[in-house]
């Protein structure tokens, strides 16, 4: 009884939460826009009421040392860093918001990240090529392992029914101890610094002399491909094919089939390219030159695979849209460094922040929602497919 | 004075440049059976989801029980006493009977959820308006006429004594529509009022008091029924004279296209025999209906025969090729098509537009697409040809999306599709449902022509007027097996349902 209960509590709230999404389907670009405009307005304005309440001082001593100049606030890091440096989540957001239209959650990115990450470190370090074309192969090798990993997940949905969720996020840690394994290996593996080995040059992403023109940046070309990317993905969505039997899929998994769209074949394709998406990501990461990131010995997953999910959710799935979700929240987490820098708050705090953000997003549809009871009101008129759900 | 337990005055409601709703004024007395009729598309939907508060109106009042009335909501709705069936079911699938009908009115116990005492108390209601439903069945293994009862008892249980039915007999057998029809009687006879929306003008003829006529959005008029005979109903309706009759020629029956072979179907879960050793063809050049109650295992044929399931022994055979186990795809490019059982949920995309989904089995094809990238100029051209052809209304034309686009004509844009494909075979399970019966003969017009072509229909179909007099050849399907093949202009209704009850067994000629 009482188990049974908390089932239909569950299964209520997966109604409510699919209704949800289903509103969004419907919803204008615009009015999209608008929610996520006021999601992280919203966001950000409880962000700072938060940090008011537990530290008030720190506000204050935050903005004496910003305006004193006691502070050097360096652009390149601050602004033109945030920018460039979001190019991983920008592509971990676009696998989740991808897998999202077409009906899954892929809440494995940060393992596919992971794998495809591992990946380019071995090719980076056991091929030698010249130049642009060596760091090229190791970021294909990231895309095709990716891939691999996500498509695991689809084959199992489509010939088991194992939901995504469960299998995805077991593979993240799958593919973490994975991935320790074969980090430790003496190729790769650099004893003192207990991380893998800094990658040769010709492996790393061409960065064109950017970084040299704004220092401290960190600028190189993956921000260039991040947005290549949303714009691939939007293609793919609203103008192949390919989206369209995906879309279909996702939407209304019987009809589709009914029509003669096959099923199992799309969620495979579906897991597979979101993959891609992560390992791309994965490649990104630890391709990059400059600040690159290791593998290091204890077992880590990285936050950019859920860091893409608060993009997407952010950019309720365009992936247009994430890519100016993904620079905003790169930039609240650049706000937290700042702020460590100047007060006695943590950089911790960009993460409260951030959730904030999250929840207000994932409230968004409710946001819609009196959007369109005021344009109601202003117009007399107005399609109220969205309120379906609301019975 | 009367009292009015509805008034709805001057209504007018738009959706973008469209007027769903142009001034409409309908009241109805306490006590009161009011049929709404109009054709697909005319608002009747759109009118009493008003009422229902799920729509604002632009203009107009409503008032309940003499006093006027702002209703916001549904849970307004539920305050002030009305309830409502919708043509689209809106049950939740995962949960059982029980949660459904307390779904927004549980009844708890020191916070908790008391199901005892709610699913006592429904099967206590069960009983008293002869409403028959199983408390713990979970909604997805439930029968669409139980669904129906259980949307009845959910308006009951909130007290509900104004009822809207939305189109409640176009998802049942005609068994099912006799019993509802005593239920609905006895409400009325309760001092429940009613509003009734159907397309069936008999039904109306049968129980109605009153009927008020809708014609793209305006109300024509509202007459006492009593007074009214059923072609001038259907005149006022479409705005012209509709013949009720089907005129054909004989059919010109060649060589066999579809031949089912020993097909035996057991389910998974319970082993139990849905369908056994069904044997049958179809040839080019007839219109073959498969006669039945519904649950006889009609729907589990037409899914073996249509790729959605594969049976258990026995093989299906297409154009001289054994396509038992092709895929869905194959079969459609082989030439055949359908219109499945559920167009919500089997024949559409609701979240796409209606180009989309006009496109949504041929989207491939080189007319539509070039190297993978879709070409939406010549989807909206096709559409909008389909538009015309099939008179199918909308908001906003190819670009509506076709979750709000009525029933009638989320049905049509189906069968536009399936019959401008031009299959060699066109399978159909209940191709007029919820059809207006202007939309209905051209329908049946079409199907014939489509015969007359020299191809093959197969259609499922429950109601008898229409198996009879659109069909060539009947076969009457009991408990997973084809009982009888009949000449269709060589039997009766009577006939047929005494085969349809499993009285009587024939000879399958010619099988
Ligand atoms: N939410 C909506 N958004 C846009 N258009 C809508 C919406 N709801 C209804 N319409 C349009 O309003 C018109 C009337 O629809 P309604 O559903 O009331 O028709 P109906 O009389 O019930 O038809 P049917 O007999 O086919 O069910 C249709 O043209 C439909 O496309
Ligand atoms: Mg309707």
């Amino acid at each position: 009884m009482e188990n049974k209960r908390e089932n239909s509590a569950l299964r209520s709230y997966g109604q409510k939460v699919l209704s949800r999404f289903k509103e969004f389907r419907v919803s204008s670009t615009m009015d999209k826009i608008k929610a996520s405009v006021i999601s992280a307005l919203g966001g950000i304005l409880v962000g700072l009421i938060i940090m008011m309440l537990i530290n008030f001082q720190g506000v204050i001593d935050f903005i004496i040392t910003l305006a004193s100049g006691k502070f050097k606030f360096d652009p390149n890091t601050y602004i033109i860093g945030s920018i460039v440096q979001s190019a991983p989540i920008l592509i971990a957001g676009l696998s989740v918001a991808f897998a999202f239209r077409t009906g899954l959650f892929n809440i494995g990115a940060s393992g596919q990240i992971l794998v495809g990450g591992i990946t380019a470190i071995y090719i980076g370090h056991l091929i030698s090529l010249p130049g642009p074309l060596h760091f090229l192969v190791a970021l294909i090798g990231a895309i095709i392992a990716g891939s691999i990993w996500g498509g695991i997940t689809g084959t199992l949905k489509a010939y088991f029914n194992i939901n995504e969720v469960v299998t995805s996020i077991m593979l993240n840690y799958v593919a973490a101890h994975l991935v320790k394994f074969l980090s430790r290996q003496k190729l790769v593996f650099d004893l003192f610094r207990s991380q893998t080995k800094m990658l040769p040059k010709s492996a790393t992403i061409p960065t064109l002399g950017l970084d040299r023109l704004f220092p401290h940046s960190g600028f190189d070309i993956s921000i260039f491909i991040a947005i290549l990317t949303a714009i691939l993905v939007f293609i793919i969505l609203e103008k192949t094919t390919l989206g369209y039997q995906l879309k279909a899929v996702g939407y209304n998994p019987l009809g589709a089939k009914t029509n003669g769209i096959k099923y199992r074949r799309n969620i495979i394709l579906s897991m597979l390219i979101a993959g891609a998406l992560s390992g791309l990501a994965g490649g990104i990461i630890y391709l990059s030159g400059a600040n690159a990131t290791q593998i290091r010995v204890q077992i880590n997953i990285p936050g950019e695979g859920f860091d893409g999910i608060s993009v997407a959710l952010l950019a309720t799935n365009s992936p247009i849209g994430v890519i100016f979700s993904a620079i905003f929240i790169n930039f609240i987490t650049q706000f937290g460094s700042l702020v460590e820098g100047a007060s006695t708050f943590k950089k911790e705090i960009s993460d409260v922040i951030i959730a904030v953000i999250i929840y207000f997003s994932a409230l968004s549809s409710i946001t819609l929602y009196y959007l369109n009871v005021r344009k109601r009101k202003r117009l007399k008129h107005n399609s109220e497919l969205n309120k379906e759900g609301d019975e | 004075m009367v009292e009015f337990a509805v008034e709805m005055l001057n209504i007018t409601k738009t959706f973008g440049s469209l007027v769903a709703n142009d001034d409409i004024n309908l009241q109805v007395k306490k006590g009161e059976i009011h049929a709404l009729l109009g054709e697909n598309g005319a608002g009747k939907s759109t009118l009493m989801s008003i009422l229902f508060g799920l729509y604002q109106p632009d203009k107009g009042v409503i008032k309940i029980n003499g006093q006027e009335v702002k209703i916001r909501n549904p849970n307004d709705a539920n305050d002030l006493g009305i309830g409502m069936v919708h043509q689209h079911f809106k049950l939740v699938e995962v949960f059982s009977i029980t949660e459904n009908i307390i779904l927004g009115s549980e009844t708890t116990k020191y916070g908790i959820l008391d199901l005892e005492t709610s699913k006592k108390k429904i099967e206590q209601m069960s009983k008293e308006y002869h409403l028959e439903v199983d408390p713990n069945a979970q909604v997805s293994d439930i029968t669409v006429g139980m669904q129906q009862r259980v949307e009845i008892l959910k308006m009951l249980y909130r007290k509900a004594d104004i009822l809207i039915f939305d189109e409640p007999t176009a998802v049942l057998t005609p068994q099912e529509i006799d019993e509802l029809m005593k239920i609905i009687r006895s409400f009325a006879d309760d001092g429940k009022t009613i509003i009734i929306i159907t397309h069936k003008l008999n039904e109306i003829k049968q129980i109605a008091d009153y009927c008020t006529v809708l014609r793209k959005g305006k109300k024509i008029a509202t007459v006492d029924v009593k007074k009214t005979d059923i072609s001038a109903l259907a005149n006022m309706m479409v705005g012209r004279e509709v013949s009720f009759s089907v005129e054909k020629t004989p059919a010109k029956i060649e060589e066999p296209l579809l031949i089912v072979e020993n097909l035996t179907f057991k389910e998974h879960k319970s082993n139990k025999e849905i369908l056994s050793n069904v044997n049958f063809s179809v040839n080019k050049g007839e219109i073959v209906t498969i006669a039945g109650v519904d649950g006889n295992g009609q729907s589990e044929l037409i899914k073996i025969i249509t790729g959605l399931f594969t049976p258990t022994s026995g093989r299906v055979i297409f154009k001289d090729t054994d396509i038992t186990n092709t895929s869905i795809i194959e079969r459609i490019e082989k030439g055949m098509g359908h219109i499945p059982e559920d167009r919500q949920k089997m024949g559409l995309i609701l979240d796409y537009t209606l180009a989309e989904n006009m496109i949504l089995n041929s989207y491939f094809k080189e007319e539509f697409s070039s190297k993978g990238i879709l070409n939406k100029e010549a989807m909206i051209d096709y559409t909008n040809r389909l538009i015309n052809r099939f008179d199918i209304r909308s908001s906003s034309g190819s670009l509506s999306i076709v979750r709000g686009m009525s029933g009638g004509n989320q049905q049509k844009a189906i069968l536009a599709r399936e019959v401008s494909r031009d299959p060699d075979l066109l399978i159909a399970v209940q191709p007029t449902r919820g059809l207006d019966i202007g939309a209905i003969e051209y329908i049946h017009k079409e199907l014939i022509a489509h015969r007359d072509k020299g191809k093959a229909v197969l259609i499922v179909s429950f109601e008898l007027d229409e198996v009879l007099s659109i069909s060539d050849r009947i076969l009457v399907m009991y408990n997973g097996e084809i009982v009888v093949s009949l000449d269709a202009s060589k039997t009766n209704a009577d006939e047929l349902g005494l085969y349809m009850l499993g009285a009587k067994r024939g000879e399958l000629n010619g099988e």
